[in-house]
């Protein structure tokens, strides 16, 4: 019977430990507001840092991976500045595939609507004229990735034909 | 009825006349892409799917018939269309607010005795449909529609002068907008297209023909049959160098039970001739025919226009009119900007 109290006693007192412990543990895993709302700022620190890879860091980046290779200084500003317009080049083809001066090139007078979004994909806007020998206005608007120079083509289209183009400066 | 503008009350001033214009530019979006390669939809995006568009009338208008001087907003109408790119279906929703003014009351000759009308605000639905496009030619509306009828389209926006060609600046076609169903059927080479609504409790139809096989030219059968009118109206339009020529007949045959006469039918004739001199244009119409009760009527109108932009678009306007034995001359300038 004593054998019996005194393990029944040690099991109580192994479970009131491990129980303790585990609270503990709890206890040291929770956080305050503050502490929250201090890591929240933290990680949206880290994302707005990501987000600003921009063309200027681009080109750090750039410099120093250069630095080390064996060219001349010309060779390697020249390969540098490639990079960072290839960079600009597959960012703007993604968000503007209409500034393409070689695009533009393809359109002609006579192209039907579908035709022009073929080669210039869909435009900015489109919208009816008041002109009475325009049915309606592709117009494709934009910025352009390396200067930020606003940039605007515009396709006019009358019974379903394209009769007029004005190819943005590019 | 689906003549919810009733032709037969005649009216004189631009903004009620508003309320009967045709509109001809909702039938190019929905039915007859294939009648110019693609759809004229205005947009201002607003998400991927959904766009708005409208445009504002502003307007002068002195008849040398008793009326005063007068203007205003004809109209600010706002559009939206709801067009998921890899849906079959589609909707337009399109509202019309019209500023409520004072106007002169005319008698039964038209003439001024006096006494004014107030023209109340009117805030009104124009095209608010949803469609199922069942195949690039194929489609389903259902909703508020416009009446295929018409040259002279029902917004200022789709014309080439300010006045309508019936009589102190009437429309002439029979329908407006009205509730109803539609299959609609275009290629590039023609389209077809059956309306059909009710109307005291009986069916009320419409039927289109349209020809567009040769470039340049398109040609237009409608008939309407409805209980309160049947009609049948014609036109063609063919564009050569820097013109736009264009001829319309309008036959309305009306029930009788709003007209006091025994002549019910009207027949009335337009030609139209416009010259672009590129932003700039001059419109030459010769309208006429005879109207209920034999009541004759010939219209001329001269109307030079310039589009300051692909948004704005202004004109002036000289009609001389004469109905019966009564000759009477219409000054209008208009500024229009659409978005």
């Amino acid at each position: 019977m004593n054998k019996k109290n005194t393990k029944y006693r040690l099991h109580c007192a192994l479970s009131g430990f491990v129980l303790l412990c585990f609270s503990s543990g709890l206890v040291a895993e929770q956080v305050s507001k503050e502490e929250f709302l201090a890591l929240q700022q933290r990680v949206a620190a880290l994302e707005s840092s990501l987000r600003v890879v921009k063309n200027t860091q681009v080109e750090a980046i750039a410099t120093e991976a250069f630095a080390s290779m064996p060219m001349t200084p010309k060779d390697k500003s020249s390969l540098i500045e490639n990079v960072v317009q290839t960079i600009q080049a597959r960012e703007e083809s993604a968000n503007y595939p209409w500034m393409d001066a070689s695009k533009w090139a393809n359109i002609s007078k006579g192209m039907s609507p579908g035709e022009v979004v073929a080669v210039l994909e869909q435009p900015t806007l489109n919208e009816p004229s008041m002109h009475k020998r325009v049915d309606f206005v592709y117009t494709y608007q934009g910025r352009r990735v390396a200067t930020a120079k606003k940039v605007t083509g515009i396709v006019r289209f009358y019974k379903g034909k394209v009769i007029e183009i004005e190819a943005p400066d590019l | 009825m689906r003549c919810k503008h009733a032709a037969k009350n005649k009216q004189t001033n631009k903004q009620t006349n508003n309320i009967m214009k045709m509109k001809k530019e909702l039938l190019a979006s929905l039915t007859s892409a294939a009648l110019f390669g693609s759809v004229a939809n205005a947009e201002i995006p607003l998400t991927d799917d959904l766009s708005a568009y409208g445009y504002i009338d502003a307007y002068y208008e002195d008849t040398d018939r008793g009326d005063n001087l007068e203007g205003g907003l004809a109209e600010f109408e706002l559009g939206f269309s709801f067009t998921p790119a890899e849906s079959k279906w589609s909707a337009v929703a399109e509202l019309s607010f019209r500023d409520g003014r004072t106007t002169e009351a005319e008698d039964s000759d038209g003439d001024s005795d006096g006494d004014t009308v107030e023209v109340p605000d009117d805030l009104d639905f124009e095209t608010v449909t949803i469609t199922y496009a069942a195949s690039d030619a194929l489609s389903f509306t259902i909703g508020n529609i416009l009446s295929y009828q018409g040259f002279e389209t029902y917004d200022a926006t789709g014309l080439f002068q300010y006045s309508y060609q019936g009589a102190a600046n009437s429309v002439v076609y029979s329908a407006g907008y009205a509730y109803g169903a539609s299959a609609d059927y275009a290629t590039d080479d023609y389209a077809l297209g059956l309306w059909v609504g009710e109307a005291d409790d009986s069916a009320s139809v419409e039927f289109l023909a349209a020809y567009t096989g040769i470039e340049d030219l398109t040609v237009k059968f409608i008939y309407a049959d409805d209980p309160g009118y049947e009609t049948i109206n014609i036109w063609a339009s063919y564009d050569i160098a820097a013109f736009t020529f264009a001829v319309e007949y309008t036959s309305n045959d009306w029930d009788g039970t709003f007209t006091a006469g025994e002549e019910r039918a009207e027949d009335t004739y337009m030609a139209l001739a416009y010259y672009s001199f590129g932003n700039a244009g001059l419109t030459l119409r010769y309208s006429g025919g005879d109207l209920e009760n034999n009541i004759e009527y010939e219209k001329f109108t001269v109307s030079p226009s310039y589009a300051f932009s692909d948004n704005v678009f202004g004109l002036l306007e000289l009609s001389y009119e004469e109905v019966e034995d009564e000759d009477f001359t219409t000054l209008a300038a208009e500024l229009i900007y659409s978005f």
